[in-house]
């Protein structure tokens, strides 16, 4: 028998980039954020303990959310391929703000309605600790799941000893950390254990097709 | 910027060889043919044979099995087996397809089954067209239809099906959940879609890898 090629099909892409604008515009946004949340109540969704703002951060972020927004449209756009160009196309954001305090997490969750999901970490909350204790993680389920698991849950395929197929991915943030995902992606974040206090912002970016051809 | 893309959750299809095809698989298209000159059903329909195929087909069905579950061992794991021990065993069935006057088989799934494999029985070389669809579909494209993720800047659009020929004497291996189906060209010469499909059972005590 030749040597087998493994063809991966049908990968669900997830983004990461450090902002470079993240050591400027990281202080406004945590003065923005503690501001909201001192003077608007907070709303309840998949968050647990922690805080989340109305979806209107935009409003009252600041030049630094507008920057932040800008630069997660500039991103996505070329992630994105339109069949049906040439169209105008209509990007719309969302934005919002989480605190998340000790113990605090979200429930597992996605955007539908959206296409793409943005998350940037104004401060990760391990005040440079590297310990894996302190969670927090951004988890990302297998849209297949649990398909893939119904008869035989303990059988994986595998390609190597460290390349086996995983229905759940952990990502733990950094300070300055975007991330970028299908809307549709199932996610939540694990138990944050620090003692401070994580601060993220998440943007969901709409994409609408104007019927009557037109730009404006 | 430097954006970092990372490919999750992707489906596997593996593709190889198969050892002494020239002798294996000519002999499972005769054995095919004479099981549909006893039963051959109505013109112009997709035909197939039962799934038992390795009781009636011989030694040229089991030297595909034997190709096919160490094909399947090398590419799977139990992760909670004790260390280089797997602690399940396959259950395997077989059979052939031939496609009627549209000269397609399927779409089909196998959900009960851990692997499916594929090969292309015919006398000297053939080839179909594969077609996998995306599990995850139609979802992708529910925002708006004309719409499509890329893996990166500017790379091509990520589609909601996979497309593949497949030639006489190659396997095809990939979850046997995974809808498919098989074309062929109206001109081409009639082959069998021979489908094997593994089934996983828990084995007592465990035993070793055989891969």
């Amino acid at each position: 028998m030749s040597s087998p090629e493994v063809r991966r099909l049908f990968p669900t892409p997830v983004f990461v980039e450090s902002w470079v604008e993240s050591s400027i515009c990281n202080e406004p946004l945590r003065q923005a954020l503690l501001g909201e949340r001192s003077a608007a109540g907070g709303v309840s969704k998949s968050n647990f303990l922690g805080w989340q703002s109305q979806i209107d951060m935009l409003r009252w972020g600041g030049p630094a959310a507008r920057q932040l927004r800008d630069h997660a449209v500039e991103l996505c756009e070329p992630l994105t391929f339109d069949a049906m160009a040439p169209r105008p196309l209509h990007w719309h954001v969302e934005m919002w703000g989480n605190i998340s305090g000790p113990g605090a997490s979200n429930q597992t969750h996605s955007h539908p309605g959206a296409f793409w999901s943005v998350v940037y970490y104004v401060d990760d909350g391990y005040a440079g600790s590297d310990d894996r204790a302190l969670g927090g993680e951004l988890t990302f389920v297998d849209p297949r799941f649990p398909m893939v698991r119904m008869r035989s849950p303990s059988l994986r395929a595998c390609f190597g000893e460290a390349d086996r197929d995983h229905h759940e991915v952990w990502v733990r943030p950094r300070t300055g950390m975007i991330v970028i995902f299908p809307s549709w992606l199932q996610h939540a974040v694990r138990p944050y254990n620090g003692m401070g206090e994580r601060m993220s912002i998440a943007i969901n970016v709409t994409i609408h097709a104007d019927p009557t051809g037109s730009s404006e | 910027m430097t954006l970092h893309a990372q490919q999750l959750f992707e489906t596997p299809l593996i593709v190889t060889d198969l050892d002494e095809a020239r002798v294996i698989l000519p002999a499972l298209l005769r054995s095919a043919r004479e099981r549909r000159q006893q039963a051959p059903g109505a013109a112009g329909r997709p035909w197939s044979t039962d799934h038992r195929m390795l009781r009636w087909a011989g030694e040229p069905a089991v030297q595909l099995l034997h190709a096919c579950v160490a094909l399947a061992d090398r590419f799977t794991a139990d992760i909670d087996a004790p260390a280089g021990r797997t602690r399940y065993g396959w259950s395997a069935d077989l059979r052939a397809s031939f496609a009627g006057s549209e000269r397609r088989i399927g779409p089909a799934s196998f959900p009960s089954a851990f692997w499916s494999v594929l090969a292309l029985a015919s006398e000297g070389s053939a080839e179909a067209q594969i077609m996998i669809e995306d599990p995850r579909a139609p979802m992708l494209e529910m925002e708006d239809p004309g719409l499509r993720f890329r893996a990166g800047p500017g790379a091509p659009p990520l589609q909601s099906s996979y497309s593949t020929p497949f030639k006489t004497g190659q396997l095809l291996m990939f979850p046997a959940w995974l809808r498919r189906h098989a074309d062929f060209a109206q001109s081409a010469p009639e082959s069998a879609l021979i489908t094997l499909n593994l089934t996983a059972f828990l084995v007592e005590p465990p035993r070793e890898a055989s891969a």
